[in-house]
């Protein structure tokens, strides 16, 4: 266990992209937990406002007064609220894309994801499969100074 | 050379639009420009019956002088004064020597013309479906409130309308012709008065548009511009770090400048799930629980850590975590 770390010289055979900094590995390890957690507020948030809608707009008899408590309009409070859970949830896609490197349509699927009821939940895990695997492929190097 | 260009093009639009977001969040709720609204005008010469209001007019303070018409009278529910919720009560109220728009037809020769009137406020819907205007001549001073979309109320009472609609009021009182939008009055004079009485409150001509208001969504959405400019400057950024930090690596330890060599140890090697502290912790010279391993018992503190290990990296500590 306590053997000396080995050098990077002695590793001739890494493929440059598998090479991490300790910084970025550790930074990707928690841009994966704060993605978990904007994708599992957000999409709580799209049902919460789905059903919002179903029932402002299909189910109530007057779609304007409906959800409208005495000067607190709980329908507008939802969609703001939602609005601003998605912006942070963006934030988030946006960091962990960033540190696993992906392409830039990959961060547009993320951020689609997080507008399609019950998707976030599901590309949630897809991706946090997908990113353990890559992190564990990662080779960390620090310098030795 | 291309990216930067896409990504300046990009911040560029992404700023363009927070920008225009800060203009509209100081001034969407800021009504068209207009010439003193403050200064009373002479209603008739305002206003005409039965032609749209232009714009301009939204809280334009008028005098006029005429007779309420105490029969063609509505009540309105679901009106806020001083955080009560209650009732107005709207009266046609027929000025002297109207004037009719240009667009008229030959029948209006023997109706009356005549614009719907704020006379007040309660919160009793007795009280309000009770009040009547009196009959005899009235000088007033008003500001002209906005005319009202007309909003369904199948489920009001007859005599209450949802709304200070014209089209609905036309479709009450056939017999009338009317104006678009509606008098607030500031004060009203003359025997026959009725603005305010009878268990009715005041209602404060409260200005139409909100001068000087913040929009707080457009300001939202200002920022959210500016976060994803952020962005994509952050983007462009780590495409040429990584580029730097690729070609620094690649050199390998031969081509390095020997006055700052830079040589790597391995600190996670692949299939491993996580960092081994003790590797970092040996490099950094931080105690192993400050790199994810579990923190050590008070009583055997750091002290046995960090002396377990070489003192060729007790220098700078190297961005741990």
């Amino acid at each position: 266990m306590s053997e000396e770390p080995e050098s990077l010289d002695s590793r001739p055979d890494f493929d440059d992209n598998d090479v991490w900094s300790v910084k970025r590995f550790t930074s990707a390890r928690n841009a994966l937990k704060f993605y978990r957690v904007m994708a599992i507020i957000t999409g709580t948030m799209l049902l919460i406002l789905t059903v919002e809608m179903i029932y402002k707009y299909l189910i109530a008899a007057d779609s304007a007064t409906a959800l409208n408590f005495g000067g607190f309009n709980l329908a507008a409070a939802i969609a703001i609220c939602h609005g601003w859970c998605y912006v942070v949830y963006l934030i988030g896609c946006f960091w962990l894309n960033q540190q696993m490197r992906w392409t830039l349509g990959r961060y547009i699927v993320l951020a689609l994801a997080g507008v399609v009821p019950v998707m976030s939940f599901i590309l949630e895990r897809k991706i946090h499969r997908q990113v353990e695997a890559e992190l564990a492929a990662a080779v960390v190097v620090a310098p030795k100074s | 050379m291309g990216s930067l260009l896409f990504v300046l093009v990009l911040v560029t639009c992404f700023v363009g639009l927070s920008a225009w977001q800060v203009d509209r969040a100081q001034h969407k709720n800021d009504a068209v420009e207009s010439a003193d609204v403050e200064e009373v005008e002479p209603f008739n010469e305002v206003m005409e019956a039965q032609a749209p209001m232009p714009g301009i007019l939204a809280d334009q303070r008028v005098s006029l002088s005429g007779h309420w018409l105490p029969d063609a009278q509505v009540v309105v529910p679901g009106r806020v004064l001083d955080g009560d919720k209650g009732f107005w009560v709207v009266t046609m109220f027929a000025p002297d020597d109207a004037r009719l728009g240009a667009s008229v037809g030959a029948d209006a020769e023997d109706k009356t013309i005549a614009i719907p009137v704020l006379r007040g406020f309660t919160t009793d819907e007795k009280t309000a479906m009770e009040s009547r205007a009196a009959e005899g001549p009235v000088k007033m001073t008003a500001q002209i409130g906005p005319v009202e979309g007309p909003m369904p109320g199948n489920s009001l009472p007859e005599g209450q309308v949802r709304s200070v609609s014209t089209s609905q009021l036309i479709n009450l009182f056939p017999d009338l012709l009317t104006y678009s939008g509606f008098l607030i009055p500031e004060s009203a004079t003359g025997d026959a008065a009725s603005v305010a009485t009878d268990g009715l409150a005041f209602v404060p001509p409260t200005t139409t548009r909100d001068e000087g208001g913040f929009d707080l969504q457009s300001a939202g959405y200002a920022i959210e511009w500016l976060i994803f400019a952020g962005m994509a400057l952050y983007m462009w950024w780590q495409l040429l770090r990584d580029d730097f930090m690729r070609r620094r690596l690649g050199e390998g330890s031969d081509s390095q400048d020997p006055a700052n060599r830079v040589e790597y140890v391995v600190v996670k090697s692949a299939g491993q799930s996580s960092i081994d502290p003790k590797v970092m912790s040996g490099l950094t010279g931080l105690p192993a629980h400050r790199h994810g391993a579990k923190k050590p018992r008070r009583s055997r503190g750091s002290a046995s850590k960090s002396s377990t290990d070489d003192n060729s990296t007790n220098t700078t500590p190297t961005g741990g975590n």
